[in-house]
């Protein structure tokens, strides 16, 4: 399998976008070399033959348990409201997301 | 009475015969904690008023028979306690100063009538290796303090091994019980993935992340695991058998048991001091009656990459929630709601934390999905399977917990050794066992080196066992760190 690790700069920069944080300018080549290098080191698995081999999500074979729904109360709905960094009245308040 | 001196049985002994009170127990804690974590910098919050309050009602209700009673004891930093700020070393959780209920593993310890005396260090988020990404401050290693005490269950480790606590409750993805635990000269076990709730853990890598106690014995080890353990229905991934008995027949030995060496965890990136180190457990071993054979698990040395792919790509998706919405850390002046996510997370994350989430980010997407995380996925299969094929002949398997003695602060680690730490702790959490380290001797610079017992899914007893039996026969109680090893 070949490495198709290059990243350019247009890449990285929609892969941090999609990371939701920003970079300085100063940081692009590093965080670029950083992760091309990454990536050329991980890609190393690629070589393990694997055809057939079903993939592992989870550390133990518990099947899952499906059950119906069940309300519950639950008894912190005010403090839970106080924590949030602003609430009014029974909604958590978030900044305006649409103009 | 020094409680520095003492084992959970022999303090209980002693509250149980009224030598002592939990109180006193917890004032000497106390005190320990003031005299020495100015040098150390284990905790990060010492709830001073809660512990005093919390043991002056186990003294008046007089009874003693909980598993832990009086027993004091640390929380990572990362694990959620009700009224008692959880930063998880990050700046992004400064303000979660007051969390509105308690982890599982909290009710358990409280059910058990242990004392929390606070809340420890840790790297942010519980990525790195060495306590040194905290977004509060650089915990040093009690047996040296220009080293670190490992990570990132740092904390937990420096509070046991400086004699602040008898137990703390670390978590493990990819190490971060087992290696500390070995830098430290103390005991750190990582359950079977799911034996132990994560309900209320601030999570990592979700199929990897697993919480475990740290400690100054084995013996110690087991009833803090038997404490919190157990099924929980708000943990999906929570085993539903009961807790099996892990302290009484520790004792049994290990004659006839058969434990394999894996020759991969013995290559040259592992010290001179360390391969003699697990030379002479083989040794102890087998005088013990146990016999140890060499054997290959070969994929496990792709676990390296296998866990920073995965582990990165789980915490892309965990640390989404972290986005100045509901909780954490909020930018001022953002633009828009985008603008307010990123200026917050590019706020409240440290370095490490982001190389990870742009990792994570890049292996999820795309064809990257598929060459990377996918192939990991298929890779982990291959490395449990190792371990399936060798459980079949073999009743545990032996090895270094580390390649070496604990880093020192600031070190540049050679990317060579930090790999093969990877081989020797990560294979582990992907295979969701157990794994144990155990002090088994020291390095050229006078510090800890720890040994690793794995056993088989849900075999926790086997390896205390074998734990207990070692520790026994390999006597290091003479050996003492430089800050709180006496008083």
């Amino acid at each position: 399998m070949t490495v198709m690790s290059q990243i350019n700069h247009e890449t990285l920069q929609h892969l941090v976008d999609q990371s939701r944080y920003y970079i300085e300018d100063a940081e692009t080549t590093l965080y670029l070399d950083r992760l091309n290098t990454e990536l050329d080191d991980l890609a190393e698995i690629q070589s393990v033959k694997t055809d057939g081999v079903k993939p592992t999500t989870n550390g133990n074979d518990n099947d899952n348990v499906l059950r119906e729904d069940v309300p519950k109360e639950w008894a912190y709905r005010k403090q839970a409201l106080e924590n949030a960094p602003a609430h009014d009245g029974d909604h958590f308040e978030v900044p305006q997301i649409m103009d | 009475m020094t409680v520095i001196n003492e084992t959970i049985e022999s303090l209980k002994d002693k509250l149980n015969n009224k030598e002592t009170t939990a109180k006193a127990v917890t004032e000497q804690t106390l005190k320990q904690i003031k005299a020495v974590d100015g040098d150390v910098k284990a905790f990060l919050t010492v709830t001073e008023a809660e512990a005093l309050k919390q043991a002056e009602a186990l003294d008046a209700k007089g009874d003693f028979s909980a598993k832990l009673a009086g027993i004091p004891g640390s929380i990572k930093d990362n694990i959620v306690t009700k009224g008692v700020r959880t930063t998880a070393a990050s700046k992004m959780l400064d303000n979660f100063t007051d969390p509105l209920y308690d982890a599982t593993i909290i009710e358990n310890l409280i059910a058990a009538d242990a004392i929390t005396l606070g809340k420890v260090n840790m790297d942010e988020f519980a990525m790195g290796s060495t306590t040194e990404t905290s977004y509060y401050q650089k915990t040093k290693n009690p047996w040296n303090l220009d080293h670190t005490p490992g990570g990132s269950s740092g904390g937990s480790a420096a509070s046991v091994a400086a004699g602040q606590v008898l137990f703390s409750l670390g978590s493990d993805t990819g190490g971060s019980i087992r290696q500390p635990a070995s830098f430290n000269g103390i005991v750190g076990m990582k359950p079977t993935y799911g034996m132990v709730s994560r309900y209320g853990v601030i999570g990592f890598a979700s199929s990897l992340d697993q919480v475990g106690p740290l400690t100054r014995t084995v013996k110690d080890n087991a009833y803090v695991l038997e404490a919190i353990a157990g099924h929980d229905e708000n943990d999906m991934t929570s085993i539903q058998d009961d807790v099996a008995d892990l302290t009484s027949d520790i004792d049994k030995g290990v004659a006839g048991l058969k434990i394999a060496l894996p020759k991969q965890f013995l290559t040259d990136a592992v010290s001179k001091d360390m391969q003699e180190t697990v030379a002479k457990t083989v040794e102890t071993l087998k005088s013990l009656g146990a016999t140890v054979e060499e054997v290959e698990l070969p994929h496990v040395v792709y676990s390296p990459h296998v866990y920073a792919i995965l582990s990165s790509g789980e915490a892309a998706s965990s640390l989404a929630r972290y986005d100045g919405v509901r909780f954490g850390h909020r930018a001022e002046d953002a633009e828009n709601m985008i603008d307010m996510f990123k200026k917050s997370r590019t706020e409240g994350f440290g370095k490490e934390v982001k190389r990870r989430l742009l990792l994570g980010t890049t292996v999820l997407t795309g064809d990257w999905n598929q060459t990377y995380f996918r192939q990991a996925q298929k890779v982990r299969t291959l490395i449990r399977e190792d371990f399936i094929k060798v459980f079949k002949d073999y009743d545990l398997i032996l090895g270094p917990t580390t390649t070496g003695e604990a880093f020192a602060l600031g070190e540049e680690i050679d990317p060579e050794v930090a790999k093969m730490n990877d081989i020797l702790t990560v294979p582990v959490n992907l295979a969701g066992l157990p794994g144990l380290s155990v002090p088994a001797g020291f390095g050229a610079n006078n510090l800890p080196l720890g040994v690793q017992f794995i056993g088989k899914h849900r075999d926790e007893k086997t390896v205390y066992q074998a734990g207990y039996a070692f520790e026994k026969a390999n006597d290091l109680t003479g050996k003492l760190p430089q800050i709180g090893g006496q008083n």
